[in-house]
């Protein structure tokens, strides 16, 4: 397999790099973006990540095509419809990172209702001497909402039980087994919550799901987080919601335009902003590496995918 | 109405004599009695102008329907006009008419809504309206002539002493069923006292039954039995319950006579008839409901000669005290020869005080009196055991709450617990006695019942008992008591006691930082403060100045609490911490001085569970370093992947640079990762609860193992962090806990161990914190918490893997609501002599 020829899109893991190193040709692109002409007969394989994927200009630019392996579980980047149309197959790295991102969910929770990103700048900039830190928000017993109850969103509702949190869910089908309380709308979670958390998968119907609408339901009180995809929520309404006031926090490990952050975020102290780390740990991306590797392995060696999309 | 109510009667004649000098008219008078408060009723303008625009006055026609007669009335008035100008003045008319219905119709209904629900039940026609407010307004006239008359009376007799015929009494026999109680017979010149004698123990009880300005029947019942010869009086319990004083006298007879009871009841009675006048009348007289009343019995025992003990007492001198602020005192002494064995047989009462009596003098003995259930039940109890199976000598004992201890040989109690409860202490005392002595007196609701069937297993007494266990029941809820004991046999017992509730709320001192606000409105509104951070003045200098009397302080913050300080509080008993940990307070200088000290118990716990697991995302997932690349706009700026001094990448997926190894500076996962929690009290096992879901594995180090939680115990805190990935400190600072994670534990826990601390800055020594971070022997740390706070080491501020903290993991306004709650719970238990909520345990 050492001649197979996979192009590796950005820099992801190093663990990946170096397993994908032993068995294949990895071609990194970020190093030889204009040699990618010299390549494309000999790529088989694209391997890419939640934000580089694999548009229809790349996939009808390598002809040998077969398999995209992504380093993620959102796939929103890869343009299935065209890897359909020419049969090329499409794997993912679900599951794995479902407790990471629940984690992150609840750390970004903590981080801004404690205001714990704001304790630290505080301390760190010696204020403390001049004077008490202003009081934060309690978690316990805060309402949570959360939007698409899937493996992610049930594992941050079971963490939230622990904090005697009542949760509700928003979902395309009503999951009666979980035992919590189901909203219709998403409207009508974000009334019922203190604190609206977008964990569902991006779709044409989940795009900008979290409109105006929605972030004046959750109201000055209320607070978002993101730790699904960026465009989940409309950014520009969120930001206007936030510097007039309507909503009253917003943690976001995800944008619109990534890497690229709205600036009118920066200066407000109720926001959390993450580059998008929800996956970020050792541990899961080595056990996302292994994933990534053994599709790519499956594929090669004519067996069935682990984890195949398309 | 108000005279079936036995309640009203009682307000209106306490009130009298306060209300009366300085008033003259009566609806003043009779402000109290909201059924009376008719003055609104007069004034109204819808009853006036219902009036003015009929001068004939319809409603004094109303033998049946006033309806018809006001139509009538009206008709009447137009008849003539209407021959002048016939149609438009019809039209008119009706105009006016229909105006006039509507107004009245409107006026019915503002007296539908004035009548008491009696005078309008059924009535629908605005005639019977009217019909029943006539009713009401002539039994209001009836009843302010009735209550003026009364008035009258009380006025004579305070003004003059009270006539010896006049007495309103209670008949004692008819208390025994429970509607009595509220019956009060209020005839004039009627003689009638009601006293009963009946068998007990140690001989005759008699109780008699009088109105309270008639306390000179005591002296002439006991005069009595002195002159009978053939008695012995043990002991004289006076119980005023409202405006009745009870008095139970019990004495031995002589062997070989018989007593014929009736016979003896109807001497006594009759010898009410004759006034015999003694000084203690005039003692008694003195006796107001303002007054406390202290007998200053040990000077004179010495004169009490054999044969006339009790008229000398009577005739001795009565030690009054003004104290308008006074509530409940009950005191007791105790027979035998307590010296040698009180210390012994009361071992175990340390919460108490005991006024023992060493030949002429009175001792005080006490040791520790913070009280609590724990040791308040146990005692009780212990006390009626002993009592119950006549182990002791002992005669009585008395349980004081909330008192100081004072260790003085010679004091005299009752000149003492006069003074206490003249500067506004609160000394709160349960007596009780062993079967076969005279008398107890409890006064708390639990230990009533108890001492009741245990002390006084005396054969068909139940009434009396049932009667003053209500009265005392009433007593203990309304502070209203006075109780006068004499024991003229071998000892020497006054009880005094007052009764108006205190009108003011107490002291309490009050030390706050100045942004700690949140407590303000709720002690505003239970007590006087004390503001001693509000004085220009040096704090030692205002507590010397000022607080010298307070017995409550509540202090807000970490004002450092040392005996220097506790010295300008010497009244000092309870010192209201609003924190969990009492670091900053000397517990065992408060424990000598006999000071109660209370945290704020569970009133933090979520909020610093909640931060401890937040510190420990954060650090673990790098939150806000993460925070901070964002906002320095370094994601956005292509090629650029490094972050932090120290961090020689940053890991974002897609923009990272792929060959750095250094692990230190990796996320971590938190689910899977073993957790060490150091203290798993309740704030500790409130993170090991929330960390469960997480995925984390639980063990914990403290003082002992907890048999009913299934985590991992280690003993010492060495193989704790040997065998974690994250220690979580959340356990008291104390002289064995300050360093406990020193450099020997950082370097078990490990390059990749985290340390979060929300506890106390001195449990990990700092210093070596610092440098375990900056060699890389631990990975991380989030800190609440400093030693030397708000100072913090700087070497931390260039750290990515160092989350910290303003100490601030208890301020929610939740938090700080519901510790204004435990504050508040502890206070009013203080001063109203229950257990309190959250006490510190003082070593």
């Amino acid at each position: 397999m050492e001649s197979i020829g996979v192009l590796m899109m950005c820099p992801m893991s190093s663990y990946l790099e170096n397993e994908l190193q032993k068995r294949f040709n990895p071609v990194r692109f970020w190093n030889f973006p204009v040699f990618l002409e010299t390549h494309r007969n000999s790529i088989r394989a694209v391997v890419g990540n939640a934000s580089t994927g694999a548009d229809a200009e790349l996939i009808d630019g390598l002809p040998k095509l077969e398999i995209i392996s992504s380093f993620s579980v959102g796939i929103d980047k890869i343009d299935l419809g065209k890897c359909k149309e020419k049969g090329i197959r499409v794997t993912n790295t679900p599951d794995v990172l479902t407790e990471d991102v629940a984690d992150l969910a609840i750390g970004l929770i903590l981080a801004l209702l404690r205001r714990l990103c704001e304790c630290d700048r505080y301390v760190r900039s010696r204020k403390w001497e001049y004077g008490d830190f202003q009081l934060a928000t309690k978690f316990s017993g805060k309402s949570v909402g959360i939007l698409g109850l899937g493996r992610i969103g049930t594992a941050i509702a079971k963490r939230a039980e622990a904090f005697s949190c009542p949760v509700s869910y928003y979902s395309r089908r009503v999951k009666p087994d979980l035992g919590y309380k189901y909203y219709p709308t998403v409207v009508e979670l974000a009334q019922n919550s203190d604190i609206l958390v977008v964990a569902c998968p991006l779709t044409d119907e989940t795009r900008h799901i979290v409109n105006r609408h929605v972030m004046d339901a959750l109201g000055a009180k209320g607070v978002l987080i993101n730790i699904g995809r960026g465009p989940h929520v409309d950014e520009q309404e969120l930001v206007n919601a936030l510097t007039e006031g309507r909503l009253g926090g917003a943690a976001l490990d995800v944008f619109e335009q990534e890497p690229h952050v709205p600036e009118e975020l920066f200066p407000l102290e109720n926001v959390v902003l993450l580059p998008h780390v929800g996956s970020s740990t050792v541990e899961t991306e080595n056990a996302m590496a292994d994933l990534v590797v053994a599709n790519l392995e499956a594929h090669f060696a004519g067996k069935s995918l682990l984890t195949p999309v398309v | 109405m108000y005279l079936n109510s036995h309640n009203h009667q009682q307000d209106k004649e306490r009130h009298y004599p306060m209300a009366f000098p300085s008033s003259s008219s009566f609806t003043v008078d009779f402000a109290y009695e909201n059924e009376l408060d008719f003055s609104s009723l007069l004034t109204p303008s819808t009853l006036i102008s219902f009036q003015d625009p009929n001068p004939t006055n319809p409603i004094i026609h109303t033998e049946n329907d006033g309806r018809q007669r006001i139509r009538d009335t009206t008709v009447t008035d137009e008849i003539p006009k209407e021959d002048v100008e016939p149609k438009n003045k019809r039209v008119k008319h009706r105009e006016i008419e229909r105006q006039r219905r509507q107004e009245v119709t409107s006026l019915f209904k503002h007296l539908r809504y004035i009548l008491p629900v009696q005078y309008v039940k059924g009535k629908r026609s605005s005639s019977d309206h009217v019909h029943e407010a006539v009713n009401y307004i002539k039994d209001l006239e009836k009843k302010i002539k009735e209550v003026s008359e009364k008035r009258d009376r009380f006025k004579r007799s305070i003004t003059h002493p009270p006539p010896a015929g006049y007495c309103p009494i209670r008949s004692l026999a008819a208390s025994c069923s429970s509607s009595s109680l509220s019956s009060y017979c209020s005839c004039v010149g009627d003689t009638h006292i009601d006293v009963k004698v009946r068998t007990c123990l140690v001989g005759i009880e008699i109780v008699v039954s009088c109105c309270f300005r008639h306390e000179s029947c005591l002296s002439r019942v006991l005069q009595l039995l002195v002159q009978e010869q053939s008695f012995n009086v043990v002991s004289c319990i006076s119980t005023r319950l409202h405006l009745r004083i009870i008095h139970t006298i019990v004495s031995e007879v002589e062997k070989g006579i018989e007593i014929n009871f009736s016979e003896l009841q109807e001497k006594i009675i009759k010898n009410m008839g004759t006034s015999i006048k003694s000084r203690f009348d005039l003692a008694a007289s003195s006796l107001s409901v303002s007054t406390l009343a202290v007998l200053d019995l040990p000077t004179r025992m010495r004169t009490v000669t054999e044969a006339h003990k009790i008229v000398i007492w009577l005739a001795s001198p009565v030690l009054v005290l003004q104290c308008s602020s006074a509530t409940l005192i009950h005191y007791l002494t105790m027979t035998g020869d307590p010296s040698k064995e009180i210390s012994v047989e009361w071992e175990l009462f340390v919460a108490f005080y005991f006024a023992v009596p060493q030949s002429l003098g009175v001792h005080v003995l006490s040791k520790n009196h913070v009280l609590t259930k724990g040791v308040y039940y146990p005692a009780v109890e212990k006390a009626l055991e002993m009592i119950k199976h006549k182990s002791s000598s002992l005669s009585k004992g008395v349980f004081a709450r909330n008192s100081r201890i004072i260790m003085d040989s010679d004091i005299n109690p009752i000149a003492w617990l006069a003074k206490l409860q003249s500067e506004g202490h609160d000394p709160y005392q349960l007596c009780l006695q062993p079967p076969g002595a005279s008398a107890f007196i409890g006064n708390t609701i639990w230990c009533l019942h108890e001492a009741l069937a245990a002390a006084r297993p005396r054969a068909a007494s139940t009434a009396r008992d049932m009667e003053i266990e209500c009265g005392l029941l009433i007593v203990s809820l309304t502070s209203r008591l006075l109780c006068i004991q004499l024991q003229l046999g071998t000892i020497h017992i006054v009880l005094s006691s007052h009764m108006e509730e205190s009108s003011e709320s107490p002291l309490v001192l009050v030390h706050r930082p100045p942004t700690l606000a949140y407590m303000d409105d709720h002690l505003s509104r239970n007590f006087r403060l004390l503001n001693a951070h509000l004085s220009p003045d040096p704090l030692p200098l205002f507590l010397s100045r000022h607080a010298a009397s307070v017995t409550a302080f509540v202090n807000i913050g970490r004002l450092k609490i040392d005996a220097e300080l506790l010295s300008h509080l010497p009244s000092l008993q309870l010192l209201v911490c609003t924190s969990v940990g009492t670091d900053h307070v000397d517990l065992a200088e408060c424990k000598r001085r006999g000071i109660a000290v209370t945290n704020a118990g569970d009133a933090f716990s979520d909020d610093v569970a909640d931060c401890a697991v937040g510190l420990l995302l954060s650090v673990l997932r790098r939150i806000p370093a993460g925070d901070r690349y964002v906002r320095s706009g370094n994601w956005s700026k292509p090629g650029q992947f490094q972050l932090g001094i120290k961090t020689k990448r940053y890991i974002v997926v897609g923009y990272r640079e792929s060959v750095d190894k250094d692990e230190n500076y990796l996320m971590n996962l938190v689910s899977g990762k073993r957790v060490g929690i150091i203290g798993l009290g309740s704030i500790g096992s409130r993170i090991a609860k929330r960390l469960e879901p997480f995925g984390c594995i639980i063990s914990y180090n403290s003082r002992t193992q907890k048999q009913s939680i299934p985590y991992r115990y280690y003993s010492d805190v060495l193989s704790l962090a040997a065998d974690n990935d994250v220690l979580v400190l959340c356990c008291s600072l104390t002289d064995q806990t300050r360093h406990v994670v020193n450099r020997e534990v950082m370097e078990s826990l490990g390059k990749e161990g985290v340390i979060i601390n929300v506890g106390r800055g001195g449990l990990i020594d700092e210093e070596e914190m610092v440098k375990c971070l900056v060699e890389g022997v631990i990975g991380g740390a989030g800190l609440d918490v400093f030693e030397k706070e708000p100072q913090v080491p700087e070497e931390l501020f260039g750290m990515d893997n160092v989350v910290l903290s303003p100490h601030a993991a208890v301020a929610t306004p939740g938090a700080l609501e519901s510790v204004a709650e435990v504050a508040i719970a502890n206070l009013k238990a203080f001063f109203s002599n229950q257990p309190l909520v959250s006490p510190v345990r003082l070593g």
